[in-house]
């Protein structure tokens, strides 16, 4: 017998509490985290559930991975004594940071 | 507009669906660009870290078009990188429902691991919020009826006395929340 939890609504219909003004949207991120899944799991007997919370964590990333990865664009910016960010320093900044390797297909599409 | 995903039933603030509107892709949305966070979202985080890190040096930063592109292609990546490491993280411990230690595993393993405590930290105040809502006031009243310390604490220092009724109902409700442990209520979630 499922006890009673009181707020456990909030998360089986869906998080939309407001997780701050530039929070990415939470459907969105579930979307595309379950096609993730989904692809990776095809094999697996179907796609995974999401729990309430994940999209939060996830769009919480997202947001330090864009500052971080932004942060490494501007640093090639100053470099190249500019005040303009252009597309060559992110992808200087994927090339300078190890980190970044999964994003080397991305970037580096144009003449280098 | 048909096919427009950018109404959704989550708290937007009006410009963004003006400005996602407004982009030059003003077609229905290609299969690529549904998986892509709205653009002008990302667009404002960049602008924000720049502004921090920028700021102060006078003139503003500008950001080109097709680096802000690249930075929505990035985290686009990111997400799907994150996303099958996460469901990988799942499959190892044999659930069907990936949760938010599934997501900070596969940081680890991404060697986001910088990442992580941040993390923790974000989560714990968005359940709190969750719980006990934005104005805590209501609810340490409710809750601290009895406790002596309410009424010490009464005299301007509220809001320490609400987080450590805070702490103490988190410790209580971690035991009932269906967080962490792989719940029959996740299974009824269909995940909109």
């Amino acid at each position: 017998m499922r006890q009673a939890r009181p707020y456990s609504g909030m998360f089986c219909g869906g998080v939309s509490a407001r997780t701050g003004p530039h929070a990415l949207p939470l459907a969105r991120i579930k979307k595309i985290m379950k096609r993730s899944a989904g692809e990776a799991a095809a094999g697996d007997g179907g796609a995974r559930m999401i729990s309430g919370e994940a999209p939060v964590v996830f769009s919480k990333a997202c947001e330090l991975f864009i500052a971080e990865l932004t942060r490494r664009a501007w640093a090639a910016t100053l470099e190249g004594k500019r005040r303009t960010v252009h597309r060559e320093d992110v992808a200087d900044a994927v090339r300078n940071t190890d980190l970044f390797d999964f994003l080397v297909d991305v970037v580096t599409n144009d003449n280098d | 507009m048909a096919g427009d995903t950018t109404k959704e039933s989550e708290p937007q603030p009006q410009a963004t669906q003006a400005q996602d509107k407004a982009t030059p892709a003003s077609a229905p949305l290609t299969e690529a660009e549904v998986e892509e966070l709205p653009k002008a979202i990302v667009r404002r985080l960049v602008k924000d870290k720049l502004a921090h890190i920028a700021g102060g040096e006078g003139a503003e930063v500008i950001v080109n078009r097709d680096a802000m592109t690249a930075f929505a292609e990035s985290a686009r990546i990111f997400i799907h990188y994150l996303s099958a490491t996460a469901n990988d993280m799942c499959k190892e411990s044999k659930r069907q429902t990936i949760n938010a230690d599934d997501v900070l595993k596969a940081l680890d393993e991404m060697e986001f691991s910088e990442f992580v405590e941040p993390l923790r930290t974000s989560l714990q105040a968005f359940i709190d919020e969750l719980i006990f809502g934005p104005s805590d006031l209501i609810f340490s009243c409710a809750l601290n009826f009895s406790v002596p310390e309410f009424r010490n604490k009464n005299a301007g220092k509220r809001s320490e006395a609400s987080k450590k009724q805070k702490e103490k109902r988190r410790k209580l409700n971690e035991e009932t929340l269906p967080l962490k442990e792989n719940d029959p209520a996740d299974d009824a979630e269909n995940g909109d």
